[in-house]
């Protein structure tokens, strides 16, 4: 081990940030028109409690009418809400597209991994039945959000009316839903946290252990869902009266650009979910259904959760 | 003001605002209580006029004024005679108006004498340079109008508050002036009209006294025997006599010593139709002599919040009365002014109209016919409201409503859009009348008088002097006393244009008409004979009068000096409950008075009682807020206002509040002078002083922590339930009127 | 072509929320859902208390319509923005667009789910057939055409508030301006205006 360097040890982390800050400086430099100094000085404040969105004392009397009356410095945060809104509707196709033929790069790369199995019922049984529900109801839950989030943000193409309405409401709904979903997965995240002792109930909360490659993706999917949790419930939640209009427009608007833009980073670690589980590995979807894999199965594909099976004597 | 001007009325009108260079408001706040009134206020400062608002709170008025000062609560005279010895010492009073119209003027100047900006700045706690820049602006334009209302009615010396303001004006010449003027800014609908029609315990309609020429005059009006309506009183002493006011009631009931005010017997029923009693101080009394009493009847549209603070379980009525809307009939404006209104709906459900419930009553009661007899006037049958109208058109002559018929008000309805709202002037179908026909409208052909006490205009145009008439306002025509001082007479030295008559005179009678100049024939001398302008029913001595430019009530002086009452010129007088305790040596209240509206009320013994301010340390400001009405049964039973002002709560100054460790939004226990305390949110606020709390006057439903909800009738209950203010108000009334001291309050406040 | 216009005038208006309950009364708008609302800062502060009566500004290049999903908005001939409630599918991303605060969304609902969004309409009802009850149910009462002006304007008690074509609207400004002196800003609303305004 301590002959790997470092670079071998977090190359995954470093590629995927590398990434990220190559996808982000484009979108900000030369897509977004969001005033991201506003926008760093705001999270600061809220964080600090101060979520009025008013950075410094008004100058004048018409300022403070403005800050009181209709919410500060509307020319920060709005026209990006605007520009997002209908850029989606536009142009999110060739993020997927792009996202998309990552995994086609991929699996042109990789090629599809096929174990042998020569004993099939020499099985072991990896999922248990609560880890197969939550999993089985992230995928459910994931499905109806990213569907009933395209129907707003699509809806141009529904023209609206009833039917979207009720599924715009179901979003809602099942969103606060999947936040139970998402603290159990975040707990799966974070299992093998050094902090966690060796034996702990955390460290087998699903057996083997992190590749970083791995993990950077539980990692950025319990991240993203933070995001589009805790944005999700507050604007649900925050509602504005039209005398708290102001106090909380300009933090509303931030929580729905964090929505924005932590739904279209999660899309890409849902796709890397469907790949891995449904493309990467041949039988591994009938096992996530079935809870049950051949230990053939195991010894080629993953060694580490045979080997953490065999510690609880589960195989 | 009715002592020293002659009549109580509000002298112009809200459009004449518009005309004004300088309007003070002083004790009023009518962007909350007259918004309407408040867009001529606002006309006129874009006109250009100076708007200087003088309030103990940064009101939503002050917020609009060009000049604030903030003075302490009670406090009005000081300052009103630190501006009167300004005026004078600077030699810009109207020395000629003065002369010719006011009577006994330098008793005023002499009593002001002792206010110089120091005096006037340790009394009433603003700034002397603040009070000095408050003068200037006042004098160095002109015409000023002076706008107050309950801030300086509800004191103890509310009736000199309301005596030295128009005193004040009359210094400056601004009464009887275009854009000057005293204008009291009523906040409700008609209360001019229920003042006009009596509703109040000393006098008859119209401001006849209650004495036996009134009565005598008034049984002929109404075409019943004097003596059978003698006989509907326990005495003719008890009929001659004022009546328990609003606020003095209470005592009748609680206070077995006031029986013998009062025929030997407590009070033992109450009919209450359409007031919110609990907007009287100290509504735990209210609460106490409603419980004791063996009868009581509310008579509203809504569930009267007095009947849910009440504990008596039985011998309680509530009679659904029909809303404004569900009638019809004349309505008075605040300034004088008579409209027609035409109903929307009829009454919903078992509601009826106020009259017809007492019509009810009537018959039940056994004199019904007797009751309508004057309605019907000879003809079969009556026509409700026309000939409720053409009654009071007949009968109330003194402020002159013979010209306000329902046939000139249903025509004026119907031609809104002909009158000119500055000037009131009507054209077209209405050519030659002032929009409402404001009282004196002395005939048919007389226009109103919008303006009162002009002099620059003739009688018919609607000028007029000041009245000459102040001992004796009887019908009986006994001759005026004409008092004397310094060789000056209480009749004026000038007289409106056209008088054919130069000089004062006194009021219009069968005797000295002739020695005015006018001539009679026989046969109108027989007919008057005896009679003066107030009870001469043939109009002869009014009519030939107007034809001659003179004023039936006489052209006589205002009087700066009232010699009957205790105070002759305004003084002066902390509050019973004095913020300042220090003062109260120098400024000391009046002594108690026996069977004031017929109960004994305490003043110096109240004052002297304790030393209030050490264990109530906070001064209490109350007051009406926009949303609500009165005590907001009405209002608060509209989901929307009750959306908007939903709870009840006390504006208190951070630095004060800080002090006490009180946060904005924590609920604070309010302790009374006279033992009520109420639960409230505390708000911070910057409006109020640092010495001060405000508390609105408009909640009810909360009593002392408690909630009465339950107590309402199923489904009557109002959206906004709060704690009633006036639990905690202090006791005192006002000398005269015994209106309640409800503006002057201490209290003592803790967190809850 | 006459474009309709609000103006609220701070000089006048006296915070007495009569426009507030004027048009929820005539709209029969559920408690909290306020198409109108009346602000007020520095309450009590001497020299700096001021008021302003704020609803939906009717802009020429309405951000709300630009935003909107479902494109559910329409600007009439003469300015007026209004909605169509059947399209409304309530996403509110109109809310975070404006910049007046003017669309309203009630509370009614299991989990705060919000309804279809309601604002106002500058008493000139909706895409429904004029006068009819599905328009006065959907977006109250149509004055427009009915030829009055809206029931805020017309009930406001200082006259602070004025409702209807720009260029009457600006006629009275401009006599008040005029009529007040200096120390006032020569456009009418707007962000220029605010800007050089004081």
């Amino acid at each position: 081990m301590e002959s790997k360097t470092f670079w071998e040890c977090n190359k995954a982390y470093i590629l995927t940030a590398l990434g990220l800050v190559l996808v982000g400086f484009v979108f900000v430099k030369y897509l977004m028109i969001m005033d991201w100094g506003y926008l760093i000085q705001f999270t600061l404040h809220a964080m600090l409690g101060d979520t009025s969105g008013v950075m410094s004392a008004p100058t004048s009397e018409l300022q403070q009418m403005m800050n009181a009356a209709f919410g500060p410095a509307y020319n920060t945060v709005a026209p990006e809400i605007i520009r997002a809104s209908n850029e989606r509707q536009e142009f999110i196709w060739y993020v997927f597209f792009a996202e998309i033929l990552i995994f086609v790069l991929l699996y042109i790369k990789n090629g599809r991994v096929n174990p042998t199995i020569t004993k099939p019922n020499d099985t072991v049984q990896v999922f248990t039945s609560f880890q197969r529900a939550v999993i089985w109801l992230n995928i459910g839950m994931i499905s109806v959000l990213v569907l009933t989030g395209f129907n707003i943000t699509w809806s141009l193409r529904s023209e609206g009316g009833d039917l979207p309405r009720l599924l715009r409401e179901f979003h809602e709904l099942t969103g606060l839903a999947w936040i139970g979903v998402w603290l159990i997965f975040t707990i799966i995240a974070a299992k093998d946290m050094k902090g966690w002792r060796s034996n702990s109930t955390f460290r087998h909360f699903l057996p083997g252990s992190y590749k970083p490659s791995k993990r950077v993706i539980w990692f950025f999917y319990a991240v993203m869902g933070a995001g589009l949790c805790f944005s999700g419930a507050m604007i649900i939640t925050l509602h504005p009266s039209s005398l708290t209009h102001a106090d909380v427009i300009q933090f509303r608007r931030v929580l729905l650009y964090l929505h924005f833009g932590a739904s279209v980073l999660i899309m890409f670690f849902i796709l890397d979910f469907v790949y891995a589980s449904a493309i990467s590995v041949k039988g591994y979807l009938k096992g996530l259904w079935t809870g049950t894999y051949p230990r053939e199965y195991l010894e080629q594909v993953a060694p580490d959760v045979l080997e953490d099976l065999k510690k609880v004597g589960r195989a | 003001m009715a002592n020293t001007l002659g009549y109580g009325g509000m002298t112009n009108h809200l459009g004449d605002m518009q005309n004004s260079k300088v309007i003070l408001i002083m004790g009023a706040n009518p962007a909350v209580n007259h918004p309407v009134g408040m867009q001529h206020i606002l006309k006129g400062k874009e006109n250009g006029a100076k708007i200087i608002s003088i309030d103990p709170r940064y009101t939503k008025t002050s917020a609009h004024a060009d000049l604030y000062a903030r003075i302490r609560t009670g406090t009005d005279i000081a300052f009103l005679y630190g501006m009167i010895r300004y005026i004078v010492k600077n030699d810009l009073h109207d020395k000629q108006y003065l002369n010719d119209r006011v009577f006994d003027w330098e008793s005023i100047v002499e009593e002001a004498e002792q206010y110089t900006p120091e005096v006037v700045a340790n009394v009433c706690g603003c700034t002397a340079e603040k009070f000095l820049e408050v003068v200037k602006l006042f004098t160095a334009n002109s015409p000023g109008c002076l706008i107050w209302n309950q801030g300086w009615t509800q004191h103890t010396i509310g009736t000199s508050n309301t005596r030295l303001g128009p005193i004040m004006q009359m210094f400056l010449g601004n009464i009887g002036k275009v854009g000057g003027g005293c204008n009291i800014l009523r906040g409700h609908d008609n209360v001019q009209g229920a003042s006009d029609m009596a509703n109040l315990s000393e006098n008859l309609p119209g401001y006849y006294p209650i004495n036996e020429g009134s009565w005598k005059y008034y049984s002929g009006q109404w075409q019943v025997d004097y003596e059978w309506l003698q006989k509907r009183f326990k005495s003719k002493e008890m009929m001659e006599k004022k009546g328990f006011s609003l606020s003095t009631w209470p005592w009748g009931v609680i206070d077995e010593a006031n029986a013998t005010n009062n025929a030997g017997t407590p009070l033992k029923a109450l009919i209450c139709i359409g007031n919110g009693i609990s907007t009287i101080t100290m509504t735990h009394k209210t609460k106490e002599a409603l419980d004791k009493l063996d009868l009581v009847v509310f008579i509203d549209p809504y569930v009267n919040d007095a009947a849910v603070i009440t504990d008596r379980t039985d011998n309680m009525f509530l009679l659904p009365a029909a809303s404004q809307v569900e009638t019809s009939g004349s309505v008075a404006a605040t300034n004088r002014s008579y409209q027609w209104r035409s109903r929307v709906v009829k009454p919903l459900y078992e509601a009826k109209e106020d009259h017809e419930i007492l019509f009810e009553f009537a018959k039940r009661l056994g004199f019904y016919e007797e009751y309508t007899r004057s309605l019907k006037n000879g003809k079969p049958s009556y026509e409700w409201p026309e000939d409720a109208t053409r009654e009071y058109n007949r009968s109330i002559k003194t402020i002159g409503l013979q010209g306000v018929t329902p046939e000139r008000m249903k025509r004026q309805q119907e031609n809104w859009a002909l009158f000119d709202p500055v000037t009131l002037k009507g054209s077209g179908v209405v050519e030659g009348e002032y929009y409402g026909l404001p009282w004196p409208c002395w005939s048919e052909k007389h226009p109103g008088t919008p303006i009162m006490y002009r002099t620059d205009i003739s009688v018919m145009e609607g000028g007029m002097g000041f009245r000459a008439g102040w001992m004796d306002k009887g019908p009986d025509g006994k001759p005026v006393v004409v008092a004397e001082k310094n060789g000056q007479t209480l009749l004026a030295g000038n007289q409106p244009a056209g008088s054919r008559f130069k000089g004062g005179y006194l009021e219009i009678t069968a005797d000295n008409i002739e020695s005015l100049g006018i001539t009679l024939s026989a046969e109108e001398k027989e007919k008057v004979k005896g009679k003066n302008w107030k009870n001469d029913n043939t109009y002869i001595l009014v009519n030939k009068a107007l034809e001659a430019g003179l004023c039936p009530y006489g052209n006589g002086k205002a009087r700066a000096r009232v010699w009957e009452w205790t105070d002759q010129t305004p003084k002066h007088r902390e509050p019973l409950h004095s913020f300042r305790q220090d003062l109260v040596a120098k400024y000391p209240t009046f002594e108690d008075k026996k069977d004031h509206y017929r109960a004994n009320i305490r003043y110096a013994s109240e004052q002297k009682k304790q030393k209030w301010v050490e264990d109530f340390p906070v001064n209490v400001v109350t007051g009406r807020i926009v949303e609500h009405m009165g005590t907001g049964t009405e209002t608060r039973a509209s989901k929307y206002l009750a959306e908007l002002a939903g709870e009840m709560y006390a504006h208190i100054h951070p630095t004060l509040a800080k002090k006490m460790g009180i946060d904005d939004g924590d609920m604070i226990w309010v302790h009374g002078t006279g033992e009520g305390k109420i639960k409230v949110k505390a708000r911070y606020s910057y409006s109020v002083a640092e010495t001060d709390i405000f508390m609105p006057q408009n909640f009810s439903g909360l009593w002392s922590g408690k909630s009465l909800v339950d107590k309402y009738p199923k489904g009557t209950a109002p959206y906004a339930l709060g704690e009633n203010s006036n639990q905690i108000t202090s006791y005192g009334y006002d000398i005269n009127t015994s209106c309640p001291e409800t503006k002057c309050t201490l209290a003592r406040i803790e967190k809850a | 072509m006459s474009r309709m216009k609000f103006y609220c005038d701070d000089y006048r208006c006296v915070d007495c929320n009569g426009c507030v309950v004027a048009c929820k009364e005539a709209h029969e708008i559920p408690v909290g859902v306020n198409r109108r609302r009346v602000i007020t800062i520095n309450e009590g502060i001497e020299g700096k208390q001021k008021s302003l009566s704020v609803a939906c500004m009717h802009c020429s290049d309405a951000p709300c319509q630009k935003v909107c999903p479902t494109d559910c908005f329409y600007i009439r001939k003469d300015g007026i923005v209004l909605h169509d409630k059947e399209k409304c599918i309530g996403c509110g991303y109109c809310l975070y667009a404006c910049p007046f605060g003017a669309p309203q969304f009630g509370h009614e609902g299991i989990f705060g789910v919000k309804g279809v969004m309601d604002k106002c309409t500058f008493c000139a009802g909706g895409p429904d057939e004029t006068l009819s009850e599905t328009e006065f149910e959907h977006y109250g009462q149509n004055r427009i055409a009915e030829g009055k002006i809206p029931m805020c304007a017309s009930m406001c008690a200082t006259k602070a508030l004025i409702a209807g074509d720009a260029a009457e609207v600006d006629k009275i400004y401009e006599y008040r301006t005029a009529k007040r002196g200096e120390n006032t800003s020569l456009k009418p609303y707007g962000w220029e205006a605010y800007n050089n305004g004081k």
